[in-house]
């Protein structure tokens, strides 16, 4: 799961437009994901440039892709037995490589600049009298929380395991839905706390 | 009305067939205020009655002359509440955005947001954190970010529900001592009785009913002597 938040600085990549990189992400999202192996070379390329630019680390790579191994592998394995090995190694690469994209931009781009470009891509549904403030704040939340989502579901699987349910993965579903919803209510609570309300 | 305290008038609050708090009157003036209980005493009901957060099913609460049956918006700029457990309370990534969160959600124009955001840091000795990841700091630190993300909009009065549950003891001090520095009215829910150290009243809950209203040590006292 990806974590990547802010990180301050004044490199190139942090100067840029939250838009620009937002936009420059779809667009190379699309493109690695439609494309073979030369737009995968090129886009891996294009975004180790990036990571250079924006003077982020090896470290950092490491740390963003550890979440990834055990959805890649089950990817790898399911691709390789449907596919081939050659094609499940294309997926999983050209998944890393925009697990890689997206935390150069997470790390380069301040959350509120990412509200601003949400808040004008959403505009249109003013039209249906929805309000893009209030979407593009969900968006941003949901994002927040799941770090918080995946520490309830280890807690427990945890729990779990120390009952010796651990071969029951249903077991876990019903405590985790009822603390994640349980912890939703307070967040709504603090929210409505420090003042704020859709608009 | 009276302008410059929290008056409870009667103030009873069920939740569907529970009742969380029975005829309630209180007037709250003084600058510290504790409240204790054991768990279900309904104190956590008390505390969210205070900025409108629970709303009374009889009775009447005003806050500062404004009824939180009418003007929660209002009560909840004067009134800054701390949870138990920060993690819910901050949610934008970094420090320096959730502090900004709050600010933009009362509408502070831009041109202050960011002085506003450096004085409440430095006042509360955190400078260091501001540009840090909220999920990646220690339980304390938490806690003094989710206090500063209510002392930015410069309330007029703090209401803490157990704000020292989920800190170790050393945590837990530096926050209790934060606390006696602050100018504001502070209202604190909490099982750590230490916390009340030096404040002016506390008063006692049992089983929704305000059951002791005192000064700190006959209050305690009061309150062990309903234990078990």
């Amino acid at each position: 799961m990806m974590r990547a938040v802010y990180r301050p600085g004044d490199s190139a990549l942090h100067r840029m437009p939250a838009g620009t990189k937002l936009l420059s992400l779809a667009v190379l999202a699309i493109w690695i994901s439609t494309g073979g192996w030369p737009a995968a070379v090129l886009g891996g390329a294009i975004v180790g440039f990036g990571w250079v630019l924006a003077r982020l680390s090896v470290g950092d790579a490491v740390a963003a892709l550890r979440g990834l191994v055990l959805l890649a592998a089950i990817i790898f394995i399911a691709q390789a037995f449907l596919t081939s090995p050659t094609f499940a190694a294309l997926i999983v690469t050209k998944l890393a490589i925009l697990v890689l994209a997206a935390t150069v931009v997470s790390m380069t781009t301040k959350v509120a600049d990412m509200l601003g470009v949400l808040e004008r891509v959403l505009a249109p549904l003013k039209l249906i009298g929805a309000s893009p403030e209030q979407a593009s704040f969900l968006i941003v939340l949901a994002i927040r929380f799941m770090p918080a989502i995946a520490r309830i579901a280890g807690e427990v699987r945890e729990a779990q395991r120390a009952r010796g349910l651990e071969r029951q993965p249903f077991a876990a579903a019903v405590p985790i839905m009822i603390r994640t919803l349980r912890e939703a209510d307070a967040v709504s609570e603090a929210l409505a706390a420090r003042g704020w309300s859709p608009r | 009305m009276d302008q410059s305290a929290i008056v409870l008038e009667d103030v009873t609050v069920r939740f569907g067939a529970t009742t969380a708090l029975e005829n309630a009157s209180a007037r709250l003036v003084e600058r510290r205020i504790g409240v204790i209980g054991d768990n279900g005493s309904g104190k956590s009901t008390f505390a969210r009655l205070l900025n409108g957060l629970v709303l009374p099913t009889q009775g009447r609460v005003t806050v500062l002359g404004l009824d939180t049956q009418s003007a929660g918006n209002a009560i909840r700029r004067r009134v800054g509440f701390i949870f138990q457990n920060p993690d819910n309370q901050l949610v934008m990534p970094t420090v320096a955005e959730d502090l900004d969160f709050g600010l933009k959600a009362h509408d502070v124009a831009a041109a202050a947001r960011a002085a506003q955001i450096d004085t409440v840091l430095a006042r509360l000795g955190i400078t260091h954190l501001k540009e840090r990841a909220c999920a990646e700091l220690a339980g304390g630190e938490k806690q003094l970010v989710a206090l500063a993300g209510v002392l930015v909009l410069e309330p007029s009065v703090l209401v803490c529900d157990e704000p020292t549950a989920m800190l170790d003891r050393r945590n837990a001090r530096m926050f209790s001592e934060i606390l006696t520095t602050l100018p504001q009215q502070v209202v604190v829910v909490t099982h750590h009785t230490e916390l009340l150290e030096g404040f002016d009243r506390v008063l006692v809950m049992e089983r929704g009913r305000l059951v002791a209203d005192a000064a700190p040590a006959q209050a305690i006292a009061a309150y062990v002597d309903l234990s078990p």
